[in-house]
């Protein structure tokens, strides 16, 4: 060590010593700067330039450390160096520093990094001694050869041990690499020239053409420098760029991760970046697709398929190969001067799925989640549009026979409660394939798939009222209802979904008339019958225009004294073809149809302007439909009638049936009380039929009660019929009402029902209903008693 | 909780042999027997002339949703509800659902149908039956050696 020691500081002149070591300082941390480099390079054309300048930076580096220290070593002899070895010996550095550093980029390994260190360390000792052989001095080289083999070793163990601290993933251990490859140059070095003993030899010459010392000195130091110093700062402006590049990469992902929707960013058809949000949607990290092609995402498109400027629906494959419905729209960008693709990838599932909630929604009915009636006319008219010539199939619709009665005495949660398990026996009874539907209410339909065999068709209408025949246990009530079936098969009883649901209806009517619980298939004789209905309703809108209608009347007498009271006005169409047509037949038909509005105001304005030609104490009687009690302005109108015709409120009396007590009461009574402010007399119609609850009778503010002819024309002849005329003129006299009877005949009739204590008669006996000139002549020709 | 009991009589739509209408009503009691333990039910199946007659008891929930299932089932026919009545005790309390095949004997002597179409639809009818079903179990082991008896005990 003390030899090595003097052999620097005694043999070597320091400043050039000096100017060695900041040379080799400066080779070995590039060499592990640029080294670093080449690692951190992802392309192989960068990754090989790198390792070219980092082997041409770190054998300058040795090179020039070794000339210039052996510049610095002053044997007080003529020196001179020869050319052709000088350059050589720079190259021997460059083959094995290239094949050194070749292994170590190769095989990152330990084992790589300890033999290509070893590579580069055994460099430093060839270049060495081949730069030796190219020293002339004008003496004997002796050398100490364990010596040799020491430096040799040294720089071997020293080059090995910098490149496995080199690139060591702690960053203080590898700050230690540049020293150990500094001392790997310097022990060889001067190790080397330890082993050296020259004896001086005046007989040796130093060849011509040798390079002189001082000028050759400076020129390797500057050149040297040159290149560490170019290498250097090459290097650091590379990385500059490469940081700038990478801060905007960093940026640009960061943007793209915040976005919500899914961005894939393209080269041509290669991925080369994608978002969170895309990584979340495929659950892939990006890092698996990066490089691959975008097929592997998207399948059968490619990145000039994107649109720019509409989104186009496309299939994504996620990580399990599941098919994600996306949309994708592109947008051209440049990234680092080359043309990308943007592509926006917008995941659907959701806006599907909630489409489809929406859809199912609105095709469902709530309460039984059966489908609706607009799934229904949709699928029905599908059928329709879809059936090829001879296709056929069959609708059902059927209703439930006393639902109505479960729902008004058990409640509306017991209704819904039923109605839901009516829906799940439904399904029961029917096939997959096989389509119910809730209409509304109680009222469902089967459009039955397959074919229309008739006994498929029976075997199901029999297997729905079996099911819903049998009873319902909710809450501990048993309800027992049953249902009705219309079948009606397309296109035989209906080639279009109204026309079919029509004849449904009809075959389900037809059902319910043979008595409930039973199936109808649609006939052609019930066609009819709505043939026949639509025509009189036509007719029957035409009559009113037409003036087809007339009214007759029918007089009232007192009972005890025979004089006229009034008459009521009854109701006659004459119709051009069909004859008088009975109001038995066209009333019910013009409440169904509303057209009961328009006719009752002509009856009654008909009615107040005839009466005004009777004497003054006469009454007229007018028939008020329930169907126009519906109507809140009723009493608006007639009031208004009374005004436009001059008759007193007192000489009319408006006669009700039970059917208009039953519906909305509250509105009903209002009506009717301030009918009677008009001093309008109101009569309970066919008293004794129906509920004939004496709670109306409390309850309205009626006047007179007409018993219905049916108990009349018994009399006196039938007890129970003489036993309920007689209660209901007692009932009569106790509330204060009058009593009419209706369809007196007799003369018998007549005498018993008076000795009752009835107070007015009507009927056959006293006179028919007669036309307007008929009843005017009889009221004025007698207007005194008929003998009671 | 209170109890119920509930009579009903089907008719069997059931499809096969005599053996295999044997078997998928042993299917049938085996399985009901299976949910009636977890529900707390218990009961009992009459099987003759091609009529179920059946006897449930237990909680109204159960009871419920158990003869629910019944009226969804189409291996029954014009099922008709005899009795639903609130009950003090159990009487099949020893059977989560217990299959009753009466022989020739017995369902000449007593056919469902005519004890059940004698006082139609009265309580007097419905205890009737179940009476006799009753015996019909317990009797079973001494001289009814000929019914066939598939039980499973309720515990």
């Amino acid at each position: 060590m003390h030899q090595l020691y003097a052999c620097i500081t005694e043999q070597h002149d320091l400043r050039f010593v000096a100017v060695a070591a900041i040379i080799c300082a400066l080779g070995t941390y590039s060499t592990f700067a640029i080294g670093r480099q080449v690692f951190r390079e992802q392309a192989w054309q960068e990754r090989l330039a790198w390792w070219a300048t980092g082997v041409v930076t770190t054998s300058v580096a040795i090179w020039a450390t070794h000339f210039v220290a052996m510049l610095a070593y002053e044997p007080s002899l003529e020196i001179g160096f020869s050319i052709s070895l000088t350059g050589a010996s720079l190259l021997v550095a460059v083959l094995l520093v290239g094949s050194g550093a070749g292994l170590v980029v190769a095989r990152p390994t330990l084992p790589g990094r300890i033999f290509g260190g070893g590579l580069i360390g055994l460099a430093i000792g060839a270049m060495h001694y081949t730069g030796m052989s190219a020293y002339f001095v004008q003496g004997t080289l002796h050398w100490d050869v364990r010596t040799v083999v020491v430096s040799v070793v040294i720089g071997i163990v020293l080059g090995s041990l910098s490149m496995v601290v080199g690139f060591h993933p702690r960053r203080t251990v590898r700050r230690l690499a540049p020293l150990l490859l500094l001392a790997a140059v310097c022990g060889t070095h001067f190790i080397g020239m330890d082993a050296l003993t020259i004896s001086f030899d005046p007989s040796v010459a130093i060849p011509g053409g040798s390079m002189n010392t001082t000028i050759l000195s400076l020129l390797t130091a500057n050149a040297a420098l040159l290149i560490l110093g170019v290498s250097l700062i090459a290097l650091r402006l590379w990385r500059l760029n490469k940081l700038r590049h990478e801060a905007e990469s960093q940026r640009l992902r960061d943007l793209a991760d915040i976005a919500v929707e899914g961005l894939l960013i393209c080269a041509g058809d290669t991925i080369t970046g994608i978002n969170h949000s895309l990584e979340r949607v495929l659950c892939l990290p990006r890092e698996e697709l990066i490089g691959a092609p975008l097929q592997r995402l998207l399948p059968d498109l490619t990145a000039a398929d994107i649109p720019l400027s509409h989104e186009l629906d496309a299939i994504l494959l996620d990580a399990a190969g599941e098919r994600v419905p996306v949309r994708v729209i592109a947008q051209s960008i440049v990234i680092k001067a080359k043309p990308h693709t943007v592509v926006a990838v917008r995941d659907q599932r959701e806006r599907l799925r909630s489409e489809a909630e929406m859809h199912r929604l609105a095709h469902h009915d709530t309460l039984t989640g059966l489908a609706n009636r607009r799934r229904f006319n949709e699928a029905l008219a599908e059928r329709f549009a879809t059936r090829h010539g001879e296709d056929a199939f069959a609708l059902l619709v059927l209703d439930l026979d006393r639902f109505k009665s479960v729902n008004d005495t058990s409640g509306h949660g017991m209704g819904d409660a039923l109605l839901c398990r009516v829906a799940r026996r439904l399904e029961r009874a029917t096939h997959a394939d096989d389509l119910v539907v809730r209409l509304g209410g109680d009222e469902f339909a089967i459009l039955k798939g397959g074919g229309t065999k008739l006994g498929e068709i029976q075997a199901l209408a029999e297997r729905v009222i079996d099911l819903l025949g049998r009873p319902f246990l909710i809450d501990g009530h048993v309800l027992n209802i049953g249902a009705s079936v219309g079948i009606a098969l397309a296109p035989s009883d209906g080639t279009t979904p109204e026309h079919l649901m029509g004849s449904a209806d009809l075959a389900l009517y037809g059902a319910k008339e043979d008595g409930r619980g039973r199936y109808r298939v649609f006939e052609d004789g019930m066609n009819a019958r709505i043939q026949a209905r639509r025509s009189l309703e036509m007719d029957l809108r035409r009559a009113i225009a037409r003036q087809e209608f007339t009214l007759h009347y029918q007089p009232q007498v007192d009972a005890r004294t025979g004089a006229y009271d009034g008459a009521e006005a009854l109701i006659r169409w004459h119709h051009p073809e069909r004859g008088v047509v009975s109001p038995v037949d066209f009333i019910p038909l013009a409440e169904e149809t509303g057209l009961i509005g328009p006719l009752g105001e002509w009856v009654l304005r008909t009615a107040c302007t005839d009466a005004l030609t009777w004497p003054a104490h006469l009454t007229v009687a007018v028939n008020l439909s329930p169907v126009q009690f519906r109507d809140a302005r009723l009493a608006t109108t007639i009031r208004g009638i009374l005004a436009e015709t001059g008759l007193p409120g007192s000489r009319l009396e408006v006669e009700i049936t039970e059917g208009s007590l039953l519906q909305d009461e509250q509105r009903t009574l209002a009506i009717l009380r301030e009918l009677r402010t008009l001093g309008i007399r109101i009569s309970m119609d066919d008293f004794g039929t129906g509920y004939s609850s004496l709670s109306y009778l409390r309850r309205f503010p009626f006047d007179k009660i007409k018993i219905d002819q049916s108990f009349v024309r018994q009399t006196p002849e039938d007890k129970d019929s003489a036993a309920i005329v007689r209660a209901i003129a007692m009932l009569g006299t106790s509330l204060g009402l009058k009593t009419t009877a209706e369809g007196v005949e007799t003369q018998a009739q007549s005498e018993f029902i008076t000795d009752e204590g009835c107070d007015q008669l009507q009927g056959y006996l006293i006179s028919r209903p007669v036309p307007l000139e008929a009843i005017t002549a009889l009221f004025a020709s007698s207007p005194l008693a008929l003998t009671a | 909780m209170p109890l119920h009991r509930l009579l009903y009589t089907s008719e069997m739509a059931l499809i096969g042999s005599e053996t295999d209408i044997r078997q998928q009503v042993a299917d049938i009691v085996a399985r009901s027997a299976a949910r009636n333990v977890a529900d707390g039910l218990t009961g009992a199946l009459l099987q003759t002339r091609g009529m179920f007659i059946q006897a449930l008891e237990g909680p109204l929930a159960a009871i419920e949703a158990t003869f629910e299932r019944i009226c969804c089932d189409l291996r029954h026919r014009r099922v008709d509800l005899q009795e639903f009545v609130r009950a003090d005790s159990r009487v099949f309390g020893e059977w989560s659902m217990v299959n009753i095949t009466p022989d020739r004997t017995i369902e000449k002597l007593f056919t469902a149908a005519e004890l059940l179409s004698e006082q139609e639809h009265e309580a007097v009818s419905a205890q009737a039956t179940i009476q006799l079903m009753r015996s019909l179990l317990l009797t079973n082991s001494t001289p009814m050696t000929h019914s066939s008896l598939q039980s499973t005990r309720f515990s």
